[in-house]
């Protein structure tokens, strides 16, 4: 009998919607056109480009010409970051943004503090909230940008994105949100929250990999990433990736369509899954804020049980999870997310992220909950640091 | 990817779990990792009749300490003297390259055990 196959870590990556799929078909092989020609095979390329700049705006309730395509996550984040940091310089070289971000701005920003500027990292509480306080006395004359991501990979901590939007309005600061795991999952609105940038994903939401967008707000001046032909108005050089970009405009459609179903379907089964762990398997925790977060994920520590030999065990039973922590070659890089909010270095390594889509069934959790509780028996039996109770 | 071996060692964790009676013990832990290994022996006659072991580590490392039991039961503490990372790692079939060092923890582990009673 083939082994039950649960898919649980869809804030790595998502499976693509067969209708994604369908949608970005034709224009590998037949309507392959460079978006940028004049001919008809360019002009059909073209129109499904600007149909998808719809789709995309539509989702965050944007307008169409401040979508910048992209590939993926990381190169918004990257454009974001060094587009406003290279522009604005004149006026100052101070940005802020918080220690739970995704290393995709971290590490950018640690290439900025070598090129000169200076980055103020904000803490945040024990839940994963920022700290508004520290973000306020951090601002000063010199800053040109804030960065503060909306719902947090690792913990699902959704942040006031609006408040510290208008914080940053009020002073003239420019403000960007990393919203790669709220996008397509819950309702997101770039007038309500009032940013000036947004970076968004197409595989965290059924699309493909290795394309995204960011959202610019009319008027913002940034610096190109890449220089080369005039394509997205010389906002970023390189042919459109056709396929991808019509693929994210479906996945944005579809995901739009689904968002109350995921708020209420797959909400339902995250807490169902939840509750069941918290219920059958002693000493168990969930990380992070319970209110403040995203409706599809859990992450839970089991303690005196090792994360990743935990993830292994599932994955043998064919359950996909995530760890934050992970050993290589005798080292552990533990997770920032989890380091940052504070607490007890053991229980940290072993948590472990359960992350749903509107994918997921009922039996699927059913199959973890049938599952999980005899594996973290066997594992705290041989733990030496486990004493129930 | 994990071998037939090490999958099947992890997923049953035999020999898991403390011995009271036991004669030979040990506590090592990898000051980098975290990783814990105990190791419970009972020795009667110069032979390992009875191994139990604890760890809280890395599937690498849970892998090779149970291996580590499997291997030295039944055995005399001479032999087990003379079991070497690569028996270990033939034994599991292998480990990932970055999970190598789980078979040093074991070893490390079985050597306090045996050194002292
Ligand atoms: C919060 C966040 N930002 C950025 C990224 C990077 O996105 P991409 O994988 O599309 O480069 C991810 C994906 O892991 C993410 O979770």
């Amino acid at each position: 009998m083939k082994m039950r196959q649960v898919y649980l870590d869809n804030n790595a990556t998502t499976p693509v919607d067969p209708r994604v799929f369908e949608a970005m078909r034709p224009y590998y092989v037949e309507d392959f056109g460079n978006a940028a020609s004049i001919h008809t095979y360019g002009q059909k390329a073209h129109c499904a480009v600007e149909d998808a700049r719809g789709q995309v705006a539509d989702l965050i309730r944007a307008r169409p010409n401040e979508i910048l395509f992209t590939s993926g996550g990381t190169e918004s984040d990257n454009t974001a970051l060094r587009g406003v940091a290279a522009r604005h310089q004149s006026r100052g070289n101070h940005i802020i943004t918080t220690s739970i971000e995704h290393s995709a701005i971290l590490r950018t920003c640690e290439q900025l503090e070598k090129e000169g500027f200076c980055i103020t990292y904000i803490p945040v509480d024990r839940k994963g909230m920022v700290r508004l306080d520290k973000l306020k006395e951090a601002i000063d004359d010199q800053t040109i940008l804030i960065s503060v991501m909306h719902g947090n990979n690792e913990i699902g901590a959704i942040q006031s994105i609006e408040h510290i939007a208008a914080m940053a309005r009020e002073r003239k600061i420019l403000f960007h949100t990393d919203a790669v795991q709220t996008v397509g999952k819950i309702g997101v609105n770039v007038e309500e929250l009032s940013v000036d940038l947004l970076s968004l994903s197409a595989h965290k939401m059924h699309g493909p990999k290795g394309v995204g967008a960011l959202y610019i707000r009319r008027g913002v001046s940034m610096n190109p990433l890449l220089f080369g032909g005039s394509h997205e108005r010389s906002r970023r050089a390189g042919t459109l990736d056709v396929p991808g970009i019509v693929g994210l405009g479906k996945a944005c459609e579809l995901s739009n369509e689904a968002l109350e179903a995921f708020n209420t379907r797959v909400r339902a089964l995250r807490d169902k899954l939840e509750k069941g762990i918290l219920e059958q398997i002693p000493d168990t925790v969930v990380n992070g804020s319970r209110t403040e977060r995203l409706p599809h994920l859990t992450n839970i520590s089991f303690r005196s049980v090792e994360g990743e030999a935990l993830l292994i065990s599932l994955d043998f039973q064919g359950v996909a999870v995530s760890t934050g922590s992970a050993c290589s070659s005798g080292t552990v890089e533990p997770s920032h997310v989890l380091t940052a909010l504070g607490g007890n270095q053991k229980l940290r390594d072993s948590a472990i992220r359960f992350s749903l889509s509107r994918m997921n069934t009922k039996n699927d959790v059913d199959y973890v909950l049938q599952i999980l509780p005899g594996i973290v028996e066997r594992m705290r039996e041989v733990s030496p640091l486990y004493r129930a109770g | 990817m994990y071998s037939e071996k090490a999958r099947q060692l992890i997923t049953e964790l035999p020999n898991r779990g403390t011995l009271a009676n036991a004669t030979h013990t040990s506590s090592v832990e990898n000051p980098v990792c975290g990783d814990i290994t105990h190791f419970y022996l009972r020795v009667e006659n110069g032979v390992i009749c009875d191994c139990r072991f604890q760890t809280f580590g890395c599937p690498g490392a849970l892998a090779a300490s149970a291996a580590v039991t499997v291997l030295c039961k039944g055995r005399t503490l001479n032999e087990v003297q003379q079991l070497t990372r690569k028996a270990i790692l033939e034994y599991l079939g292998g480990l990932p390259s970055h999970k190598l060092h789980g078979v040093d923890l074991a070893i490390e582990a079985l050597r306090q055990a045996i050194g002292k009673s």
